[in-house]
């Protein structure tokens, strides 16, 4: 079970004596860390030992066979996800989708009609920095996978939550892009106080940017690395 | 391959395949149905029958056009306002009819409410409005209405089980509500079909309007009921005349226009 409760003498992630299975077979098991506030976790491993489940079992999206996960927020809108199928809607803009990043923050009566202006200059803003700002107005099935993501990226940081979960959030960039995203995502940690979680295969990019390393491995194990002390 | 090696045989319970089977039972029904065939029994000439009959269609009497266009033009009003009517009627009772949304008691419930509405002809519901508001446009918008929630409210649902709820879950993660998820994670995917099922309904509904005239519903079909009354085929031909340019232009409106909406 996934828990969300706001604690401040508590990390602001922690899993603890954490089992996941995937049908018959163990992903892993008795997995216990905890992240800190404003720190960034790299989740690595090979394919198929678990990470993006993981990520799911934070997100509270499966249930696992033992043990819980805590994060230390007060409602599910501070935590932000970027999933690895990105789940934004194709059919709307690249403007609308990083807006429905703070739909959690109002009412249905409030976006009915639409977002307010401020929230559409910052959503702008942000999707300027990530450089799609021209393609603002085109529906996301329209554009590359990498602009998809980057579209997915600029929802989660118009959100604006504490927590940030991502499930390889640079796969589709190049090797500018991604350093770009990344020192971007390590800002928020160092500045903003954010806490990332993040699944990542590239060992240049975990080396520069994680402030902790997760590793999980084939034979069910784990183990925590600490690259840097913040 | 060895010599002398046989290909195996398959029994006849595996050569039975489900078309195989489906065939046989068409051709023992055919058998069956052959006693529709036999008519009145009397020796009549069907051929100079039609000859003759068709031959008072022409020439086509187009000194009722004017009276035919303004007849065309409420028939059209009638459909364009059942076609309305029921799309709003519909997308409520197809969230409910739809499993990926509203839970199973609520999509049973619905769907067999839209089985029935369906199971009535859209002359019967016709039928049914003339007898309650009596001979007039109104009963058709009416009739066409009942007539299509039926059919508009089986195709949104079906819309809304095919598509990926993947997206509008994602944005539940976020704290969106219901009805922000349905805003911006489930229509906008089902928008274009949505559109497109509408389209097509509007066309069906004019066709129908045509008919449904015919038990004194409006538009059109109080026209061709006048006209075969009487006996001025030669009118009456104009009026069919007229409903096959407007069907035409329809069909080829209708299915550029859905291209144009399926592809955006």
């Amino acid at each position: 079970m996934t828990k969300l409760q706001k604690d401040n003498e508590k990390a602001a992630v922690s899993v603890t004596g954490l089992t996941v299975a995937r049908g018959d077979r163990c992903l892993f098991e008795q997995m216990t860390w905890s992240l800190a506030k404003g720190n960034f976790l790299a989740v690595t491993g090979p394919s198929g030992v678990g990470k993006s489940s993981l990520l799911a079992c934070l997100q509270g999206m499966i249930t696992p066979s033992d043990g819980e996960c805590h994060l230390n927020v007060e409602r599910r809108s501070l935590v932000g996800t970027v999933f690895q199928h990105l789940r934004l809607t194709n059919e709307l803009s690249v403007l609308t989708n990083v807006l429905c990043g703070r739909l959690g923050n109002y009412g249905w009566q409030r976006t009915l009609f639409g977002f307010t202006t401020s929230d559409r200059l910052q959503a702008f803003q942000i999707i300027t920095e990530l450089g799609i700002a021209d393609l603002a107005h085109k529906p996301v099935k329209n554009i590359s996978g990498g602009e998809q993501q980057r579209t997915a990226i600029a929802r989660v940081l118009f959100q604006d939550p504490e927590i940030i979960l991502a499930d390889e959030p640079t796969s589709d960039l190049d090797p500018a892009l991604s350093l770009k995203i990344m020192g971007m995502l390590r800002t928020l940690c160092r500045e903003g106080e954010k806490t990332v979680v993040a699944v990542m295969h590239d060992r240049e990019l975990v080396e520069e940017f994680a402030d902790v390393e997760l590793s999980l491995m084939a034979d069910r194990s784990w183990a925590i690395r600490n690259i840097r002390t913040t | 391959m060895k010599t002398g090696e046989q290909i195996p045989k398959l029994s006849w319970r595996e050569n039975f395949t489900a078309f195989r089977a489906t065939l046989l039972l068409f051709a023992v029904a055919v058998i069956f149905s052959v006693p529709a065939l036999s008519g009145s029994g009397r020796e009549l000439d069907y051929f100079s029958n039609l000859v003759r009959f068709l031959r008072q269609f022409f020439p086509p009497d187009l000194s009722v056009a004017p009276q035919i266009m303004s007849a065309l033009g409420e028939t059209i009003q009638i459909a364009v306002m059942a076609t309305f009517f029921a799309t709003l009627i519909a997308m409520p009772l197809a969230l409910a009819g739809s499993q990926t949304i509203a839970p199973r008691w609520m999509n049973l419930t619905t769907r067999m409410i839209l089985n029935i509405i369906r199971t009535l002809p859209s002359l019967i519901w016709a039928l049914i409005a003339v007898a309650v508001v009596g001979a007039n446009p109104l009963a058709g918008v009416i009739g066409l209405t009942f007539y299509s929630i039926g059919y508009l409210g089986k195709f949104f649902s079906d819309a809304f089980e095919s598509i990926d709820t993947e997206v509008s879950d994602g944005l539940r993660q976020l704290e969106a509500d219901r009805v922000q998820a349905f805003q911006f994670g489930l229509f906008p995917q089902v928008k274009p079909l949505i559109l497109s099922h509408v389209l097509w309904m509007l066309e069906y509904n004019i066709r129908s309007a045509a008919i449904v005239g015919y038990v004194g519903a409006g538009g059109v079909g109080l026209l061709l009921h006048t006209y075969q009354e009487f006996g001025q085929w030669n009118k009456f031909a104009s009026v069919l005349f007229f409903i096959l340019i407007l069907v035409t232009i329809l069909d080829l409106f209708g299915e550029w226009l859905r291209g144009k909406i399926l592809r955006v």
